[in-house]
């Protein structure tokens, strides 16, 4: 839109030929139009143009033909749309089923539907047990450490394998996590991790660790250096597990 | 609305704008088909705008093809097109004026860029400038600016201004 002295472009006389403007535009448009005889000459010659493209359309058409609808490619493609589906909808329960065998995701699965039962049951869900929160590492200065476990799985990683020495592991009646050193203390740590405990160890110990544990722990896993970790499953809430940590010759 | 039923209303409209679009009443008749196959496939949600949906299928299928197909487009350019089963031969005359016609016409509009073909193309089938904005993805004012220049690119060509023009 142009000021009153300024001529309208073809933009605007085509948007008010068409019926594009809206109430207000079409008005001024209007009123400009009235008391100027250029831009109402130059409407006149794109309405003419309009009408005529539209006649040289016509004559250039190609004959219409008799057409019918593609139903075999039609019924083809639906075909191929439902195995899509199926084969997505497939896809996404395989893709659950594998991650619900997950054992914290099976845990976390159990423990809803726990709460979802006694929701059903009409009783007030038990409250959710908080899960540990990370602790930063503390380095051990006394031989021992008391720490708030993780809930399901705990990871004990010892540094090496030593000159000497036994590990225990207790299970049992407990709401925290210990660890302490037995035997010679010398240049061993005990690193506590959001995940479990870590024993910094050197090839030269000669010490032994007690690490006790809560029961209700799903697993248990035990990494010895570079070596393939060993999973120990409770099957009560309580047990006792020994291991040698002398070099293996 | 079935799909037969939806085949009988726009199937006409489909394929003359294709047509135009393409200046191949052959290739129009297979992107017609496409259009329908690619609406029992994956039908638009919005149910109301399907006219405009279906349009803007077609344009997006013709230009696909008119990319894949460039080299035929080219041999058979000036062909007349073919005739109704059944229908007598026109008199020759007739043909050869009308192979005359399309030509200049199918000349004329392939001066022109695709959107503004697109957008000229769906103004001569009756939409308006808010529908044609949404299916080739611009602004209203902007499906105003393109048909004053695809109109002024066509009155040179066609000579639309002439005063003795029909």
């Amino acid at each position: 839109m142009t000021a009153d002295l300024v001529h309208l472009d073809d933009t605007d006389l085509l948007r008010l030929l068409d019926g594009a403007c809206e109430p207000a535009e079409r008005a001024s448009l209007g009123s400009h139009l009235e008391s100027c005889p250029v831009c109402g000459a130059r409407r006149a010659l794109l309405e003419r143009r309009v009408s005529r493209l539209s006649v040289r359309l016509r004559a250039a058409d190609a004959p219409p033909r008799p057409a019918t609808l593609p139903m075999r490619r039609i019924l083809r493609a639906r075909r191929r749309r439902v195995v899509v589906r199926w084969g997505l909808a497939a896809a996404v329960v395989l893709l659950l089923a594998s991650v619900a065998g997950v054992p914290p995701v099976r845990a976390w699965i159990a423990e809803r539907a726990r709460a979802l039962w006694s929701f059903a049951a009409g009783r007030r869900a038990a409250p959710v047990p908080a899960q540990p929160k990370a602790v930063p590492p503390v380095n051990d200065t006394a031989g021992a450490v008391t720490f708030a476990s993780p809930a399901s799985v705990f990871a004990l990683r010892i540094a090496e394998r030593q000159a000497s020495g036994t590990l225990i592991i207790e299970a049992g009646e407990r709401a925290q996590a210990s660890a302490a050193v037995t035997g010679a203390r010398d240049s061993v740590e005990l690193l506590v991790l959001p995940d479990g405990l870590r024993i910094v160890n050197r090839r030269s110990s000669t010490a032994g660790y007690v690490v006790r544990v809560p029961g209700g722990l799903s697993r248990i896993v035990l990494q010895i250096g570079a070596e393939a970790p060993i999973v120990m499953v409770p099957e009560a809430r309580s047990g006792r597990w020994v291991a040698d940590l002398g070099a293996r010759k | 609305m079935q799909l037969a039923e939806l085949f009988e209303r726009h199937h006409g409209e489909l394929y003359r704008y294709v047509a135009r679009f393409t200046g191949d009443a052959d290739l129009a008749e297979d992107v017609v088909q496409d259009v329908f196959v690619r609406l029992a496939e994956r039908p638009p949600r919005d149910t109301d705008r399907l006219r405009g949906w279906l349009f803007r299928a077609a344009t997006t299928i013709a230009l696909d093809a008119l990319r894949g197909e460039r080299r035929r487009l080219v041999l058979v350019r000036g062909r007349v097109d073919r005739l109704p089963m059944g229908e007598a031969p026109p008199d020759p005359g007739v043909l050869a004026e009308r192979a005359e016609t399309q030509r200049r016409v199918r000349e004329a509009l392939g001066e022109l860029n695709e959107k503004d073909r697109a957008v000229l193309l769906m103004r001569e089938e009756g939409f308006a400038h808010r529908e044609i904005a949404e299916a080739v993805g611009t602004t209203t004012k902007s499906v105003g600016t393109m048909i004053a220049r695809a109109l002024e690119k066509l009155a040179r060509h066609l000579d639309l201004d002439r005063e003795d023009t029909p």
